[in-house]
């Protein structure tokens, strides 16, 4: 039996997604991924996983911007893609500013500490 | 308030400048000024040998880029109460005598930042080559332009910064490379704060390179001017928020 080119584009976005969660499922077990980034990765993989499932509800999409339903599921995605890096793009920038704070926090001490200690020993 | 030499606290941020570090100090101690050394994530015995030479050191645990130095020397300046501050190099480019200039000028004009420009300099013994010239002439243009002030030397790190745009920059101040030179300048533009030039004798470093290769100095240009074009430097209050503030 011939399998289309659209079965084996769905069968390996399904089987990529499988191996995508068992790897953030690995990862957020060892602790080595936070929860939230987790949910988001896994969500990525989930739309992989299920592309088979949703295939067939994504047919009158896809046939309206007369692609296939495997390049529905690969833009969407891609906009999922985008959305986790602009995301964690955020989240690194919050923490390269908390630590330049907690950089001039430690110096700051640091300097009072050893004022302290030199008024302390006059 | 008029800006002297005990209410004026000289910053010097330091990153591996063991080699030249006391000679800077050693000769702003000649003019009896308060010195801060900001030793940004040194591995060697920079701050060690500051310490030695009667400097306050400020030691940052971490390599934060000279604008990361600055802003905590910053929070320093404003915490022990000083009206102003003057950036200087540890690489011995920026003459002692100078800051004396810095504060008069600050003083007659009532500028919140005095820049001292190598460009409007007669007797500057510092030479340029052709490309990062050619570099440093965009940068001034579109500083200008943003700014609407004449500017001769947008990447000029010898300046003197006073209040209250010194307390905005010890709470906002750009980490990125030219954030302390020229992203410092077209903030404070924009925020309607004073800003001029006067001429410096600048010297040639007297130890390590240029911190930045030419094809880097054309990479963060463009990038400068994009944060200028873009309105995404850093933000401060504008002087016309702060004096209201106040009252």
């Amino acid at each position: 039996m011939a399998v289309s080119p659209e079965s084996i584009q769905i069968l390996t976005a399904g089987g990529l997604g499988v191996v995508g969660s068992a790897v953030v499922y690995r990862l957020a077990r060892l602790r080595r991924l936070s929860f939230r980034y987790a949910v988001g990765w896994l969500t990525l993989c989930g739309i992989g996983m299920f592309a088979g499932i949703t295939a067939p509800i994504l047919e009158p999409l896809a046939r309206s911007l007369k692609v296939s339903p495997a390049v529905v599921i690969a833009l969407g995605a891609v906009v999922l893609l985008v959305a986790i890096c602009i995301q964690l793009s955020i989240s690194i920038s919050g923490l390269q500013e908390q630590n330049r704070q907690l950089t001039e926090h430690i110096a700051h001490l640091r300097l009072e500490m050893e004022e302290k200690i030199s008024e302390l020993g006059k | 308030m008029l800006i002297t030499k005990e209410n004026t606290l000289v910053i010097v941020p330091a990153l591996n400048e063991q080699d030249s570090v006391v000679d800077v100090l050693n000769e702003l101690r000649e003019f009896g000024f308060h010195v801060l050394v900001v030793s940004d994530g040194s591995t060697d015995d920079t701050a060690t040998q500051s310490r030695a030479a009667g400097a306050t050191v400020l030691e940052l645990p971490i390599n934060l880029g000279v604008g990361g130095a600055l802003r905590a020397g910053f929070q320093h300046a404003v915490s022990r109460g000083y009206e102003a501050i003057v950036q200087v190099d540890a690489d011995g480019q920026h003459p002692a005598n100078e800051i004396i200039n810095l504060i008069t000028a600050a003083n007659e004009s009532g500028a919140h930042m005095v820049v001292g420009s190598r460009f409007i300099s007669h007797d500057t013994t510092m030479s340029v080559g052709t490309s990062r010239r050619l570099v440093m002439r965009v940068l001034a243009w579109s500083a200008s332009r943003a700014t609407h002030i004449v500017i001769t030397d947008a990447t000029s790190g010898f300046r003197l910064i006073r209040m209250p745009l010194l307390g905005e920059f010890a709470q906002s101040f750009a980490v990125n490379y030219l954030g302390d030179t020229y992203e410092a300048l077209v903030s404070a533009g924009r925020g309607g704060y004073k800003i001029q030039e006067i001429p410096a004798g600048l010297r040639p470093r007297q130890m390590g390179e240029s911190s930045a290769s030419i094809a880097q100095s054309v990479r963060f240009t463009l990038k400068g001017i994009g944060i200028a074009m873009l309105h995404i430097h850093f933000p401060i209050s504008s002087l016309q928020d702060v004096t209201k503030s106040r009252i």
